[in-house]
């Protein structure tokens, strides 16, 4: 189902402009990254979607025109930056489990779900663990092994690679990739580009105003290390890259 | 000064310690996957976790923390406070105290903030404010938790500069996921993944032979040319400008072949 | 959750506890609290229950503050009396302690949230008492380590000016308690909303099954019984 910003207006609770106008339809399906300064509104967009605020004019709808106040509650799933706000239940367990018992439509399905995203998140292990114990990338886990449990059909993601590992984000990008190829619609907020590469289309949040540009447009401005590289290496070696690719440019400079 | 670990087994982590003695002063990483115990490492070194098995002797020693999470060290009302509440007043009149402290504050940046509430300082300057208090403070053994989270780069390139000077004089031991931050000031580090490496190697090669997964494309290339043996560093990756000339270098040698 | 009687319903064992911490602090006859003791020892042992070390310490120490209360306080007037009580206070927690480990706290709170919603209708009061003990459950032994770390960072500091400390030193962790609980309230009240939580709504839960009725039917019979006969 399409999402649709139609002159979307946040402010804060001192009337300062957050975000908006912002005019946008995003497709069920896409996968959209969202990138830009600190304090531009990045984070007003997820908590935008996710229920929290509410626009003080201009509408947030689905395709066939129900507005956010009236999407079921499952519908939106949040993966914030900071889990240990998010971690609720007292072990991972127990955690999951809540999202699946809050959402899922019999016992039976809730126990497939948990068990699911368990084993999706790699955490079966730590299932009886306290969330107290948890180290910082555990606890990250946690919360979008709950979030996954929790079926949503659009996913916000703010910072994934905030308390994770290589290992960890890497993780979480198959899943991020799996969800999408489902069908899911995502939003995946960071400022490191190394996520824009899952997305359709990439989106420039600044002092409140959205725009969109493509893929390298959005590096460019982030003035990414990767793309300084490319760049230098295009102008020093004189031969242009079709694109950015890890492997190419490794065969290119050591072909042995 | 000496910390002698014998035959140590956490809980929860069930990282396995069978000796560790740690260097008399220096700059170490802590390094190795989520999970792997290193928090709880250092929660052993300050004596807030009893191992599961093993000992842990501690003799003549003055550690300082700086924890993941900086509001687990603010206690007070203002910056001023959270400064110098351990000081007695004798000791706060005291002119090279006076000194030491103008530098701290200068060094921190924490003057506009002075009579400020720690709570309403953003997460990058609460942790400067932390890094003060134990600069001040200044313990013979200094534990830094994740140090560079919330702090942009122009600090963590000061925060490396400061450790660096401090090298000499105090051992200073640092978990970070900041993998080219951490490489690019500390030499060497102990592994820890399931046990904790009794010997420090160089920090360059823990990461390079640990082959850890990675998302950064220019972590990518440079894991691959290594792999292939091209003659480039093991840190040449942290900075894309080095690593361009690295790369170059390579290219030319390459074409003229 | 290592016994196999984990698919018993949370309702059920709930039950089980209430009726059990009842008739241990009415049962007076030695004999009667000897046979208890052995009868939790039992099942300690026919459902394999690994507890804690924090379980095994408290099993220990809260017992003889008990006896040593018991003796201050003279109720009963006999020396036997007190460590009578301090057994009867042990027999008690260690139930408590088997039942936990053969069910969450929060799974008997999800059970007991539905049952008085079906009773009582989905009233917003249920869910959001439903919630705050999920909450407490969570966070107090969050809060718990958070005064750790915040005493071990004092302790530290005072070692390194060489100070002994004031009687203000051992309540600082007080401050930075207070400020995260209400710091973060907010962020885990957007988190939980975030999360689909509503008031209203009903939880699914383990279905009560004829295994459950038969277990809550013998339970009552046997405390029936045991009352008339015994107290």
């Amino acid at each position: 189902m399409d999402i649709i910003f139609d002159h979307v207006v946040v402010r804060y609770d001192t009337g300062k402009m957050a975000l908006g106008p912002v005019n946008l339809v995003v497709h069920g399906g896409e996968c959209v990254f969202v990138t830009g300064p600190n304090g531009g509104g990045k984070t007003t967009l997820a908590r935008l979607l996710s229920g929290i605020l509410i626009p003080v004019s201009g509408e947030l709808r689905m395709g066939d025109g129900i507005v956010r106040s009236e999407w079921p509650p499952d519908y939106v799933g949040w993966i914030q930056q900071e889990p240990e706000h998010q971690v609720v239940g007292a072990n991972i367990l127990g955690d999951v489990n809540l999202s699946s018992l809050w959402h899922a439509s019999s016992y039976r399905q809730s126990v497939a779900r948990t068990r699911q995203a368990l084993k999706d998140t790699g955490l079966e292990p730590l299932g009886a663990r306290a969330a107290e114990t948890l180290s910082g990338g555990e606890l990250h886990l946690a919360a979008i092994a709950a979030i996954m449990a929790q079926h949503a059909q659009v996913l916000v993601v703010d910072e994934p690679e905030t308390m994770l590992d290589a290992s960890g984000q890497l993780r979480v990008e198959k899943m991020l990739q799996a969800l999408n190829e489902q069908g899911k619609t995502l939003f995946v907020i960071s400022h490191n580009r190394i996520w824009g590469r899952l997305a359709d289309r990439h989106l420039w949040v600044q002092d409140g105003k959205v725009e969109e540009m493509d893929q390298n447009g959005a590096a460019q401005r982030l003035a990414d290390d990767w793309m300084t590289f490319c760049d230098g290496l295009q102008a020093i070696t004189d031969r242009p890259f079709e694109s950015c690719e890890v492997s190419q440019i490794g065969k290119l400079i050591w072909p042995f | 000064m000496a910390i002698l670990i014998e035959n140590m087994v956490l809980p929860h982590s069930q990282l396995r310690i069978p000796r560790w003695s740690a260097p008399r002063q220096g700059l170490y990483g802590i390094v190795g996957p989520n999970g792997s115990g290193k928090s709880q490492f250092f929660s052993v070194l300050m004596r807030t976790l009893k191992p599961r098995l093993g000992k842990v002797s501690i003799e003549n020693c003055r550690i300082g923390c700086v924890m993941q999470h900086p509001e687990h060290q603010l206690t007070e009302a203002t910056v001023r406070d959270e400064m110098l509440w351990p000081f007695s007043r004798k000791q706060q009149v005291d002119h090279r105290f006076q000194n030491q402290l103008a530098d701290v504050i200068q060094r921190w940046d924490l003057e506009v903030h002075w009579q400020q509430s720690p709570w309403t300082l953003s997460t990058g300057q609460k942790r400067r404010l932390i890094l003060a208090v134990y600069d001040l403070l200044n313990p013979d053994v200094l534990l830094l938790d994740e140090p560079s989270e919330g702090l942009d780069g122009e600090w963590k390139k000061r925060l490396a500069t400061w450790l660096t000077t401090r090298a000499g004089t105090r051992l200073t031991l640092i978990t970070s996921h900041d993998w080219p931050w951490l490489l690019s000031f500390v030499g060497t580090g102990f592994w820890c993944e399931k046990t904790l490496d009794a010997s420090p190697k160089d920090l360059g090669q823990l990461w390079y032979s640990h082959q850890l997964p990675t998302v950064n494309p220019l972590e990518q290339l440079w894991r691959e040319l290594l792999n292939r043996n091209a003659p480039v560093s093991w840190r040449g990756w942290i900075d894309a400008e080095v690593a361009l000339g690295q790369v170059v270098t390579l290219w030319k040698s390459v074409q003229n072949q | 959750m290592e016994v196999s009687a984990k698919s018993i319903n949370p309702l059920v064992l709930l039950q089980a506890l209430i009726l059990g911490i009842l008739f241990i602090f009415v049962s007076h006859t030695l004999w009667v609290l000897a046979m208890e003791l052995f009868l939790l020892l039992l099942t300690h042992y026919v459902l394999r229950v690994h507890i804690t070390r924090g379980e095994g310490i408290g099993l220990v120490v809260g017992p003889v503050l008990w006896t040593a209360l018991a003796y201050v306080n003279h109720q009963h007037g006999t020396a036997l009396s007190a460590p009578q009580d301090g057994l009867r206070f042990l027999a008690a927690l260690w139930l408590s302690i088997l039942i936990i480990h053969m069910t969450s706290p929060s799974m008997m709170m999800h059970h007991l949230e539905r049952r008085f919603k079906q009773w009582f209708g989905r009233r917003t009061i249920i869910g959001q008492v439903a919630l705050m003990a999920l909450l407490v459950m969570r966070y107090l032994p969050q809060l718990w380590i958070t005064a750790k770390r915040v005493n071990a960072d004092v302790r530290m500091r005072l070692q390194l000016v060489g100070g002994s400390g004031r009687w203000k030193d051992k309540i600082r962790f007080l401050t930075p308690l207070i400020m995260i609980s209400i710091m973060h309230s907010d962020r885990i009240a957007e988190a939980i909303w975030a999360r689909g939580w509503r008031p209203g709504q009903m939880p699914v839960v383990a279905p009560w099954t004829k295994r459950d009725t038969v277990i809550t039917v013998t339970l009552w019979t046997i405390f029936l019984i045991s009352w008339k006969a015994l107290i």
